[in-house]
């Protein structure tokens, strides 16, 4: 990094640290009853919002303009890709997202300023500690660092991530894992002010928003993996997925307990407890995921760029200063009298915020499975997603319960009896729901109890949905999420139970039957940007279409890529995901090498066809991003019956090579094995010709597995109702807070002078 | 005694307990071929290809067939009922989890390691010029790519 001249994005990361430094330091003189300092404070923020604001649009400007003296545009983007994509390579690697990270944290940490509190400012000072560690971390691995010598392309984002997920999935999720700093800095700074009815009044609308953008963040990312991913679920425990998972429960546990504090006044150090704890563990899941301390385990692993200690430093930083601060300064909230009574609803609250948070911690406890091992046995190993499965499946159902029975019981204290009574109902639905189940073969005790927790939860919430909705949809907002809740069990139960799947081998032009489906693979259909697609003639279930789903080489993954092709149906989805397509002269790894190379005008044998090379034909230049196309003209065949044909290959920048064979007249088709423009050879291979000496031909044949995913819509409804729940329940939030307020008071927060 | 503190503690150890079990159970952390094949029971053994070019694979039965080697050379036969993992030939790493039996190990689940883009990245990024992948092309297409660029005019 020595030698690397000071340019505009490097001197403005600098600066815009040194306005976050002063930013923070006049907030704190701010929050300490020092009014005179709130002007400064916003001045520098703005100030600090500017920076990095330019910061975003200097890089994403460099990315638009193909600008490869630098070495992050260079890395991960190139001329060929699309705008869209050359885009979204700003967060195609570590740099750009800490910068995007910095930005979002910013700009989330500005709604601090409307809190109209006296915990404000000091919780700017807090929460501006995560751009700074930002920015330290950019100052020393800088998206603005030049290259030796400017590159004439650059090296694509990987295609896989080309795609239209990649724009939107990872700014949601990096916006989802920013917000939690805002708990996280009203926290400390309640710890600091001792003001407890501040805390309970500012922070609610900030955790619901939390639970709404990580929440929508990481179903978007389950709905990549399922439709295009090829996962075949939604959710696969991959570490990145666990990593924000793990801070929305600690999220969701603290949302629930801020319910119990306003109602009872308990749980006042356990509520800020969670806050600290939700963003600690999105700096943790971070460290974990990037460090590459998890590279063996992870499809979604990043290799060490030295960044690790940095983040680890930047853990270490928030969680003495977090915990050491709540273990100094909590036992102001603790409320030794307060008791809840086993039968009421904060004791429920109470238990479910338990439950997230066993869920948390067990769930990271797998997700550091290699650390722990390493630690504790000193090998590495790694847990199944069995292991997930197993443990969040009981403690599932328990939600399941408490979501059912949590919103009839009433605060302080209830009766058993009265409440058996009104839950009566909704128990008969959910035993009714677990009988059609298991009647349509769903046996696993596991499963069963879920499905009856589900229904059970679905019928009790609906109920109470529809009566609260009658004073108006916001008051109904915690038992929207609920039924969404409820809603996304019985889907996700429904397709993996139900579901069937068989995979079969389609030989090309045959139908194949598998699962109540005609299948018949009928070929490759080229793409431009080289993702070729293949046509499968699909009849079943009442329809007759022609799946796409996509199968091609990745000269950047050095590896085949597949897409799935997904058919809607109102009531469950038909998954057709590829496997592996053979062509001929495709035996396999090693299996093409049987013909001969030849130079131009040399002749030879192949599959017992004589074979002359004429020459090289070529249609476009190397590097032009709609692709190169190079030709052999190849004479089959002796004398009279002789014909010329023209298999060839096409490049594609960044998407490597495809064989284009070409078909002979008496049937079989040839295609070009290595070629070598230099020397001037091509190795001539030809196959389905029954030819003397030949090989019985191999046909081309595809590989599918086909499945089918009863109610998987569920899935996607529930978690729609379940952030829609979270969204009117911030919205109801907010009317409260402005109600609370006097009338008419734009007037900033100034802090009370004298006691 | 508090409610809370009987259910809550009852809760939290039983949740313990269950995950200590799971845990334990689920991990399976490597072993040498060699114990693998004393073990008999579900083991996690990592390797690379003895000989990527020897990789059979039955799409219609779909079965994985190849040999892997550890790290004290030492070779073991690996049977895979399941769809071969993407870029199976060029994995680095391959980690097999299941059982050693009949002079084979059946695997239940494989785990592939691939050349990381990001490392070949930091490779690529550190040559100056035209950022062109160096990197072998596939062992479908030997030298294709690097040949035609320079048959290019």
């Amino acid at each position: 990094m020595h030698g690397t001249p000071l340019n505009f994005g490097i001197a403005l990361t600098w600066t815009t640290l040194v306005v976050a430094l002063a930013t923070s330091a006049c907030a704190l003189l701010w929050g300490q009853g020092k009014p005179a300092l709130e002007r400064p404070t916003r001045i520098l923020y703005g100030l600090q919002v500017g920076g990095l604001v330019t910061l975003a649009l200097w890089l994403a400007r460099l990315f638009m303009t193909h600008d490869f003296r630098y070495a992050y545009v260079a890395n991960y983007s190139s001329k060929a890709m699309e705008a869209r994509y050359v885009f979204a390579s700003f967060w195609g690697g570590q740099e750009g997202t800490f910068l995007l990270w910095a930005l979002w944290s910013t700009l989330l940490a500005a709604l601090l300023f409307r809190v109209r509190s006296r915990i404000a400012p000091t919780a700017i000072f807090f929460a501006n500690w995560a751009p700074i560690f930002l920015l330290l971390i950019l100052t020393v691995s800088s998206p603005f660092r030049l290259l030796a010598k400017a590159a004439l392309d650059g090296n694509g984002l990987n295609p896989l991530l080309q795609d239209p997920w990649m724009t939107i999935h990872p700014p949601t999720l990096f916006l989802g894992y920013s917000s939690l700093i805002l708990p996280f800095a009203l926290a400390l700074s309640t710890l600091v002010h001792r003001d407890e009815a501040a805390w309970i009044k500012s922070t609610p609308p900030f955790v619901l928003l939390s639970t709404v953008i990580l929440g929508t963040g990481f179903t978007m990312g389950g709905l990549w993996a399922y439709k295009v991913l090829g996962w075949g679920g939604f959710w696969g425990w991959d570490p990145v997925e666990n990593a924000s998972l793990v801070p929305w429960l600690f999220n969701v546990a603290l949302l629930h307990g801020l319910l119990v504090q306003r109602a009872t006044g308990a749980l006042g150090r356990t509520t800020l407890f969670l806050g600290i704890t939700s963003y600690l563990f999105v700096l943790y899941g971070s460290f974990l995921t990037r460090s590459g301390v998890l590279a063996d385990f992870s499809v979604h692993s990043f290799v060490d760029l030295g960044l690790s200690g940095y983040l680890l430093a930047f853990l270490g930083a928030f969680g003495i200063v977090g915990y050491g601060m709540w273990a100094l300064r909590s036992s102001a909230f603790a409320r030794p009298n307060v008791q809840l009574a086993a039968w009421s609803r904060e004791f429920a609250l109470w238990l479910g915020m338990l439950v997230f948070c066993l869920m948390a911690v067990l769930t990271m406890a797998g997700t550091s499975a290699p650390l722990l091992s390493k630690l504790f046995t000193g090998t590495a190993g790694n847990v199944q997603t069995a292991y997930y499965n197993a443990v969040n499946g009981p403690l599932g159902l328990l939600i399941c319960l408490l979501v059912a029975i949590g919103p009839m019981v009433r605060w302080r204290q209830d009766a058993p009896g009265k409440l058996l009574r009104q839950a009566a109902p909704s128990l008969v639905f959910g035993a009714a729901a677990m009988l059609t189940a298991y009647l349509f073969g769903m046996h696993k005790p596991i499963t069963l109890a879920l499905i009856f927790g589900a229904g059970f939860a679905l019928l009790s919430n609906l109920t109470i949905t529809l009566k609260a909705a009658q004073r108006g949809l916001p008051y109904a907002a915690g038992y929207v999420s609920h039924l969404g809740l409820a809603v996304m069990i019985v889907g996700v139960l429904s397709y993996s139970t139900f579901g069937k799947d068989k995979q079969v081998a389609l030989p090309k032009g045959q139908t194949v039957e598998a699962i109540g489906f005609k299948l018949r693979y009928d070929g490759v259909l080229p793409q431009p940007n080289g993702k070729d697609k293949l046509s499968i003639a699909v009849t079943g279930e009442g329809r007759s279409y022609e799946a796409r789903p996509v199968l091609y080489f990745s000269e950047f993954n050095q590896g085949v890529m597949r897409n799935p092709h997904v058919e809607r149906y109102w009531s469950h989805d038909v998954y057709i995901s590829p496997i592996e397509l053979r062509r001929p002269g495709e035996g396999g790894p090693g299996g093409d090498s049987d013909g001969p190379t030849l130079a131009k005008g040399e002749s030879g044998t192949a599959s017992g066809m004589p074979v002359t090379f004429e020459d090289f034909e070529r249609e476009g230049t190397m590097g032009d991003p709609n692709g190169f196309t190079v030709r052999a003209r190849v004479r089959v065949g002796s004398g009279a019956s002789a014909v010329v044909v023209k298999p060839g290959i096409r490049i594609l920048p960044k998407y490597g090579v495809t064989k284009l064979p070409a078909d002979l007249p008496g049937g079989g088709s040839i295609t070009l094995g290595t070629v070598n423009p230099n020397a001037g050879t091509a190795q001539i291979l030809i196959t389905g010709v029954a030819g003397a000496g030949a090989a019985a031909p191999a046909p081309e044949v595809l590989a599918v597995e086909i499945s089918t995913k009863p109610l998987i819509g569920l899935v996607w409804v529930g978690m729609g109702i379940l952030l829609f729940g979270a969204a009117l329940g911030i919205r109801r939030r907010l009317v409260l807070q402005a109600r609370a307020q006097p009338a008419a008071a734009p007037v900033p927060v100034r802090v009370a002078a004298a006691p | 005694m508090k409610p809370r503190l009987i259910i809550g503690s009852l809760l939290v150890l039983a949740s313990i307990a269950f995950g200590v079990t799971a845990f334990k159970k689920s991990l399976t952390p490597y072993i040498s071929f060699s114990e693998a094949r004393r073990a008999g029971t579900s083991v996690q053994v990592n390797g690379v290809l003895a000989d990527p070019g020897k990789v059979h694979y039955d799409a219609e039965h779909t079965e994985l067939v190849f040999a892997l080697k550890d790290d004290k050379n030492e070779v073991m036969d690996v049977v895979y009922k399941g769809v071969k993992p993407v870029n199976f030939e060029q994995a680095t790493n391959v980690v097999a989890i299941g059982s050693y039996k009949d002079g084979k190990f059946t695997a239940d689940q494989l785990l592939v390691k691939c050349p990381s883009k990001y490392a070949a990245e930091a490779d690529k990024a550190a040559a100056s010029g035209p950022a062109r992948s160096a990197a072998p092309a596939a062992d479908k297409v030997p030298a294709a790519e690097p040949a035609a660029a320079g048959g290019s005019h």
